[in-house]
């Protein structure tokens, strides 16, 4: 349908665990040698390399303040784990932000890469180059039989979780989220909120990823990601159209209502600007906003979290300042003259909807089709 | 964490050598533990071929005393060492995992291994990395631990035989001496002694046999060639050696 399926994949992620052989697991290891992981790590990606200096921004999270850390955590960068308080913590990224390694997290390192769209296969020779690079100079933790170790046995063998973060309005709407989770559950894929873990989802985004990282090759849990994934995006497709099908003009309603919100309001929490973001996403792929496209709204979905807000002005707002710093936000973006999109000819709206203005261009973003 | 893990002692077998390989065994609710050179070790049947310990708790349920937990020569992943259900090079106990979830380190894998294999096929696609093998650094380290640990069995070996050659035992074949303890080869597999006669293999290709039986789950094979050893090396009486009562019939050769 899209190059790299982006109506429906928002992104692809793979991520590897490893560990030094010479040292205890973070959890059970003093201060001191926390320490000396983070400079062994360092060293390994940096030595005898400008480039790699040149391509990697460092920082140890104990340096960076609370927002700082925050706004790693909503752009993906680095886990809620990570963004606390512990020994030798550090967290290195690319400049394009596609690929950082944390250090010390459950794992001396973890290793990850985020690609737009569907791009499993991408992210992952990202992170297997990577890894490769440092495992030039480090000795993983690893057994004959266990492959790679790590803390939790959850991860060991490959220390491979791939995953695509998949925008589900179709699903959600049409009452399918259950089912999908209970079936992928069953081949042993894991649905999840947007943040990872622990999250939920908002927006109707949701972590489709491989569970089982023992007994199967790095290319045989990629292909069955890519396998499940594939299905589903094309049953997204097919509920999506169905409910265009049955429903008209409640569907054709609800994206103009929120593109008209999200023209106009001047307060808008993170949680509502999602959900009016994933209307307007989903109103993209049927057509129903010719004048916007995916990126725009990823784009703006990865601006508008509190610390993002924040960190863009640099300094603490308060909530509702914070409400009305997001909706100035989306404003600016979405102001391209102002218009209701055109709808589709059963929408029994009056003639004339003012034809779409000559406004700004929606910025192309990095998975423009 | 530091290699190892201690100061040297002596075996308490022999009474010679450096004890490298730690035993511990629950006999009658009771723990026994034992300091063990690579040799006695072998001899006694607590190791498999070139301290490949990990291959153990797979052969416990064959013939080993129940209980008995596993061993370790050098390196950081490749064995790892419990005392009672500790591992001693980072101090977690199992129950510790249980409760937390969480390894304290690489050798907890090898030290609670036979724990947690059912684990892993509960909770995972299967209890074997099929995946990529190691490169750079971690391959390097593990050639250098394959051959330092082969050149310890190979020497252990020798010296085993050596002195006190046992023929006593009716028409049972003479030990091998293994090869000398020359520079260490990768493929320790290729490091069979020069002067294979025409007949039977000797002590270090069954061990070396064993390991592969062991790698690919042939526990039949694997306590055939564990008892050929063990007839192979194994003075005519051990004394004081508890009575390994074999749980299946049929399978000695």
């Amino acid at each position: 349908m899209t190059a790299r399926d982006t109506d429906v994949v928002i992104s692809s992620r793979a991520r590897l665990a490893r560990n030094l052989a010479e040292f205890a697991f973070p959890g059970r290891q003093d201060p001191v040698s926390a320490g000396k992981v983070a400079d062994r790590v360092r060293e390994a990606l940096f030595a005898g390399s400008d480039h790699m200096a040149r391509a990697f921004r460092r920082m140890a999270i104990a340096d960076l303040p609370p927002l700082d850390r925050s706004a790693l955590v909503e752009r993906r960068l680095i886990s809620r784990d990570l963004a606390q308080d512990g020994p030798g913590r550090e967290v290195l990224v690319s400049r394009d932000e596609h690929l950082s390694i944390m250090v010390n997290e459950e794992d001396h390192v973890r290793i990850q890469a985020i690609t737009p769209g569907f791009s499993v296969d991408e992210a992952f020779d990202l992170a297997l180059r990577t890894v490769r690079y440092l495992e030039e100079n480090l000795a993983f933790a690893y057994h004959e039989r266990f492959g790679y170790l790590t803390a939790c046995p959850t991860n060991v063998g490959t220390g491979l979780r791939v995953s695509v973060m998949v925008h589900l309005p179709g699903h959600v709407l049409g009452g399918a989220i259950e089912p999908l989770v209970d079936s992928l559950r069953k081949l042993r894929f894991a649905v999840r909120g947007m943040y990872g873990e622990h999250s939920e989802a908002g927006g109707a985004l949701y972590q489709v990823s491989n569970q089982a990282t023992l007994g199967l090759s790095e290319d045989e849990i990629r292909t069955e990601l890519r396998r499940v994934a594939a299905s589903v995006v094309e049953r997204e497709r097919t509920l999506r159209r169905e409910l265009h099908r049955v429903q008209p003009l409640a569907l054709e309603d609800r994206v103009g209502r929120s593109l008209g919100i999200l023209r106009n309001a001047r307060l808008l929490t993170a949680e509502e600007a999602l959900q009016r973001l994933s209307d307007l996403r989903l109103g993209v792929a049927l057509g129903l906003c010719p004048d916007l496209d995916a990126g725009t709204v990823d784009d703006l979905v990865n601006r508008i979290g509190p610390a993002s807000l924040q960190k863009a002005r640099n300094r603490d707002l308060p909530p509702q300042e914070r409400d009305a710093v997001r909706a100035e936000e989306i404003r600016t973006r979405l102001a391209s003259g102002g218009a209701a999109p055109p709808m589709t000819p059963t929408a029994p709206t009056p003639a004339d909807p003012t034809p779409p203005g000559p406004g700004t261009p929606p910025d192309p973003g990095p998975s423009a089709p | 964490m530091q290699r190892g893990g201690g100061i040297p002692m002596i075996c308490d077998q022999c009474h010679k050598r450096d004890a490298t390989i730690h035993v511990t065994q629950a006999v009658n609710g009771e723990t026994q533990e034992m300091n063990l050179c690579a040799g006695c070790a072998m001899r006694l049947g607590f190791v498999s071929a070139g301290g490949d310990l990990s291959a153990l708790p797979f052969l416990e349920g064959l013939s080993f005393p129940a209980g008995l937990f596993k061993v370790s020569l050098g390196s950081p992943v490749k064995g790892g060492t419990a005392v009672g259900e500790r591992c001693i090079h980072c101090g977690l106990t199992f129950d510790e995992f249980r409760s937390g979830g969480r390894m304290g380190c690489g050798r907890c894998y090898a030290a609670f291994a036979h724990r947690l294999l059912p684990l892993m096929k509960r909770i995972q696609s299967g209890d074997r990395h099929t995946g990529l093998r190691p490169t750079g650094a971690t391959a390097r380290v593990m050639e250098q631990d394959a051959a330092r640990e082969a050149r310890e069995a190979r020497e252990a070996a020798a010296r085993e035989s050596r002195p006190e050659a046992p023929p006593t035992v009716k028409s049972r074949p003479r030990v091998r001496p293994g090869p000398p303890a020359g520079p260490p080869q990768a493929g320790s597999a290729d490091a069979a002694p020069e002067s294979a006669g025409p007949a039977e293999p000797g002590v270090p290709e069954l061990r070396e046999e064993l390991r592969k039986a062991v790698d690919r789950e042939d526990y039949e094979s694997a306590a055939r060639l564990r008892d050929r050893i063990r007839a192979l090396s194994e003075p005519a009486d051990t004394p004081g050696e508890k009575d390994r009562e074999e749980k299946k019939g049929g399978q000695a050769p």
